[in-house]
C-alpha cells in the first residue's frame, strides 16, 4: 500500500492544504483579538504582529476556500453550495460559518485599522468614513462574534472529518478539538513569523504574551494526541487497527513521530521553554520555533487526512 | 489486437520452460516422433496442431496426450479422444491435461478452474488444436455469458 | 462594559436571526413534487442470496449497459473471496457490493446542497445530478463505499434501483433479470405478499455494517457452503 495512493482514498493533500489554512486564519485572528484585548488596546493597530494576523487571516482562509472550489469536481459549480443548504451537513454548516467569518473578520479588521484607512482616505469617500465609525461603536459585538465565529472554524475542520463514520480513525469525538488546538497554535506561530518578518521585535511584548498562551497550548496538544489514540486503541476492533497501522513503521510512522511529535511540539516545546529562562529572544529562535510549529501542524492534517482514510470499519 | 492477458503469459512462459527441457532430451523421442508422424498420414486435418501446444520447443506428440495407438485404426481402440462424443469422463480427460499443468496455477489466473475441477472436462471450454484457444480471447461480457449459458435456471 | 454586552448580545441576535433564514432556501429533497406523505406505501429493498450466486457478474455487465455507466466505474460489484476447501471440491463465496439504500444514509446527511437525497416515495436513496458539485463529502461518508464520480457527468453517482432507466417502465433493476440464478431479488418491504418479504421471511438474512446505524435496505442471505469464519 503506497503512502498516497490506496484503495478507498477519497479525499486527497488539497484538502489537507485546506484544513491547514483554514485552521491556521482562524488562530491567527484568535491571537491577534487577545493581543488587542489583554496588551495593546488601542496600540493595536501599528504592531507588526497584530498586522501580520491581519493579513494572514484573510489570505488564508481565501487560499483555503480556493483550493476547496478548485478540487470539487465541477468548480465552477460552487455557488450552489452557497445557495442550498443542508442543516444536517457539517460542510453545509462550515460555509455558513466560513462565510460570516470572512464578514466579521473584514468589520473586525477595519475597526482595529479605523485610524490609518481614515488617515489615508482623508475627506475622500465619507460613507465609508461613516460605515467605519458605526463600525467602531460595535466593535465589543464584532469582537465577541469573531471569537465564536474563529472557534467555530477552527472546530469544523476537525467535524469535517469526524463526521465520516466509516473511518474510526476520522470518526473520534477528539478530533475536532484537537483540530481546534492545532490550529490555534499554528495561528499562532504564523503570526509570530509573519510579525518578525515585518520587522516586528522578537524580543517585544507581543512575543512574550504568545509564548505564555503557546507553551500550555502545546501541552494541551500533546494530551488531546494521547487520549486520541489511547481511546482508538482501547476501543479495539478496527479502531485499533486505524491507530496501529497509523502509528506503526512506514511512512506515515515516520511523519507522526518525527514530523507531528518531534518537529511539531517537541522543539517548540523546548524552544520555548529555553526562550523563557534565556534574557532575550532573537530574531532567528521566534522564526524557527513558528516555522516548527507551522509545519508539524501541517505533517498532523495530511497525517489524519491519509492515515484516517487507509482503514474503514 | 492482441493483448499479452496474464493467462498468455503464463502459457507462454510455461512454453517455453517445457521447451527447454524438450530441446535437453529430444533425441530419447525421435522413435515417438516417427509414431506421431504417421497420425498424420491419416488425419491431415483433424490431426494438426496449431496453437500454443505447436510450439516447436514443446515438442508435443499426438500420443502425449491421446495415448499410444494400440490397435487403432482397427476395433477396440483404447485412444484418448476429446470433446463432446468422448467416452472418457471429465475427471480422466482432465488428468490428461493436468500432467503438465499445474491446478493451482490455473486456479490462481482463472478462479473458476477450481469450481469446475471435477465437474467439466478441459475440452468443454478450452481447443488446443486450433491456431486460438477461443477462451483466451474472450472478453468481460462474453466471460459472463459463458457462466450465464450453463447455470441459468428456467423461470 | 453595560453597552459592550447589550451591543453583543444584539449582534448575536442577528445571527440567529439570519440563521434561521436559510431554512427558507434549504430544501434537500430534489423533486418533492408530491407532499410526503406520513406512511408511504412503496419502500423498495433488495435480496442477494450468495448460495444461489455464482460470481458470474452479468448483473455488473447488465448494469452497465441499462444505465450507460462507463468503463473504470460501476455502480455494483461482486465481491468474491475463497478459494474454500481442498481440490478438486473447493469453493467460493459472493457478496454484492452497491448502494444500501439506506434508512438513515450518512450520504444524505453529509451532502451539503441535499444533491444525495431519499426519495420519499420508494426509499430510494437518489443523486440529483444537477445540485452536485463533486465535493466528494458522500463519497468519503459512505460506509458501504458503493459511491463514484461519474467520469462524463462529473457528478456523483451510484446504484438507484434503476429508478430512472427501468422502474419508471414498470420493470425490474436490469441485474435482477440478469441474473442467471435468480440470486437477486427485488421488491417492496411494505407489501407483505411479495417475492422479497417472502423470501426474508423464510431465510435469515443479515445486512452490511448495521452497527453504523444507517439501516441497510440491501439484503443478503449468508453462504452456507464453505469453512466457517472467525
Amino acid at each position: 500500500m503506497s503512502a498516497f495512493h490506496f484503495e478507498g482514498l477519497v479525499w486527497h493533500w488539497p484538502i489537507a492544504i485546506y484544513l491547514f489554512l483554514a485552521g491556521l486564519s482562524a488562530g491567527a485572528v484568535f491571537f491577534a483579538i487577545m493581543l488587542k484585548h489583554f496588551k495593546l488596546a488601542h496600540e493595536a493597530w501599528h504592531s507588526p504582529f497584530v498586522q501580520a494576523a491581519a493579513i494572514i487571516a484573510p489570505v488564508a482562509v481565501f487560499g483555503g476556500l480556493g483550493i476547496l472550489v478548485f478540487d470539487l469536481t465541477r468548480p465552477l459549480d460552487f455557488w450552489k453550495i452557497l445557495v442550498f443548504y443542508n442543516t444536517t451537513s457539517v460542510m453545509s454548516m462550515g460555509v455558513l460559518v466560513l462565510m460570516a467569518y470572512q464578514l466579521v473578520l473584514f468589520a473586525w479588521i477595519a475597526c482595529v485599522f479605523q485610524r490609518r484607512i481614515t488617515q489615508l482616505l482623508g475627506k475622500r469617500l465619507p460613507i465609508v468614513q461613516r460605515l467605519l465609525n458605526w463600525l467602531v461603536k460595535q466593535e465589543a459585538a464584532i469582537t465577541g462574534i469573531l471569537v465564536i465565529l474563529a472557534i467555530s472554524l477552527g472546530a469544523y475542520t476537525g467535524f469535517l472529518l469526524s463526521a465520516l463514520i466509516g473511518f474510526p480513525l476520522l470518526n473520534n469525538p477528539v478530533l475536532p478539538l484537537l483540530f481546534l488546538i492545532s490550529g490555534l497554535s499554528s495561528g499562532a506561530a504564523a503570526t509570530l513569523l509573519g510579525g518578525v518578518l515585518l520587522r516586528g521585535n522578537p524580543n517585544g511584548v507581543e512575543v512574550r504574551f504568545i509564548h505564555g498562551i503557546e507553551i500550555p497550548l502545546i501541552l494541551v496538544e500533546i494530551g488531546l494526541l494521547f487520549t486520541f489514540f489511547a481511546g482508538l486503541i482501547l476501543s479495539g476492533g478496527q479502531s485499533q487497527v486505524a491507530a496501529l497501522n497509523a502509528l506503526g513503521f512506514g511512512f506515515w510512522g515516520w511523519i507522526f513521530w518525527a514530523g507531528v511529535i518531534g518537529i511539531g511540539l517537541t522543539l517548540p516545546l523546548a524552544f520555548n521553554l529555553w526562550m523563557k529562562v534565556s534574557a532575550d529572544r532573537k530574531f532567528a529562535y521566534v522564526a524557527v520555533t513558528a516555522s516548527f510549529s507551522l509545519i508539524g501542524v501541517f505533517l498532523l492534517r495530511n497525517f489524519i487526512l491519509y492515515t484516517g482514510q487507509m482503514t474503514g470499519t | 489486437m492482441y493483448r499479452i492477458t496474464p493467462c498468455t503469459a503464463l502459457l507462454l512462459v510455461s512454453a517455453l520452460a517445457l521447451g527447454l527441457t524438450g530441446l535437453m532430451s529430444a533425441s530419447t523421442f525421435a522413435a515417438d516422433e516417427q509414431a506421431s508422424r504417421s497420425c498424420i498420414k491419416c488425419h491431415k486435418r483433424n490431426g494438426k496442431l496449431e496453437g500454443v501446444h505447436a510450439s516447436p520447443g514443446l515438442a508435443i506428440l499426438c500420443q502425449d496426450c491421446h495415448g499410444p495407438k494400440g490397435t487403432h485404426p482397427k476395433k477396440g481402440s483404447t485412444l484418448n479422444t476429446f470433446g463432446p462424443d468422448s467416452p472418457l469422463t471429465a475427471e480422466q480427460r482432465t488428468e490428461i491435461c493436468l500432467t503438465c499443468h499445474d491446478h493451482q496455477a490455473l486456479g490462481e489466473v482463472e478462479w473458476t478452474h477450481n469450481v469446475h475441477a471435477n465437474r467439466l472436462g478441459c475440452d468443454q471450454c478450452h481447443k488446443l488444436h486450433p491456431e486460438t484457444d477461443p477462451m483466451l480471447s474472450l472478453n468481460t461480457q462474453q466471460h459472463s455469458q459463458l457462466c450465464v449459458g450453463c447455470h441459468k435456471v428456467k423461470q | 462594559m453595560q453597552v459592550s454586552k447589550r451591543q453583543f448580545l444584539k449582534g448575536v441576535g442577528a445571527l440567529l436571526a439570519g440563521a434561521s433564514f436559510y431554512g427558507v432556501t434549504r430544501s434537500p429533497q430534489a423533486d418533492s413534487t408530491q407532499a410526503a406523505e406520513a406512511t408511504p406505501e412503496i419502500k423498495y429493498a433488495m435480496v442477494h442470496d450468495e448460495n444461489a450466486c455464482i460470481g458470474c457478474n452479468a448483473c455488473i455487465d447488465a448494469c452497465r449497459e441499462v444505465n450507460h455507466v462507463p468503463d473504470g466505474v460501476s455502480r455494483v460489484k461482486i465481491e468474491r473471496s475463497g478459494p474454500f476447501g481442498e481440490y478438486p471440491e473447493q469453493s467460493y463465496r459472493f457478496s454484492r457490493v452497491s448502494c444500501q439504500h439506506c434508512e438513515a444514509a450518512p450520504c444524505v446527511r453529509v451532502c451539503p446542497t441535499g444533491a444525495a437525497y431519499i426519495d420519499k416515495a420508494t426509499g430510494i436513496v437518489a443523486v440529483n445530478s444537477d445540485r452536485c458539485v463533486g465535493c466528494q463529502y458522500c463519497i468519503a461518508a459512505c460506509p458501504y463505499q458503493v459511491r463514484y464520480i461519474h467520469p462524463e457527468t462529473r457528478t456523483a453517482d451510484k446504484c438507484d434501483f434503476c429508478q430512472k432507466s427501468r422502474l419508471a417502465k414498470g420493470l425490474e433493476p436490469a441485474c435482477v433479470e440478469a441474473c442467471p440464478t435468480k440470486a437477486l431479488t427485488f421488491g417492496n418491504l411494505k407489501d407483505p405478499e411479495s417475492d422479497l418479504v417472502k423470501l426474508l421471511k423464510a431465510k435469515p438474512s443479515y445486512r452490511a455494517k448495521v452497527d453504523l446505524g444507517t439501516r441497510p435496505k440491501l439484503f443478503h442471505i449468508q453462504t452456507i457452503d464453505g469453512e466457517i469464519m472467525l
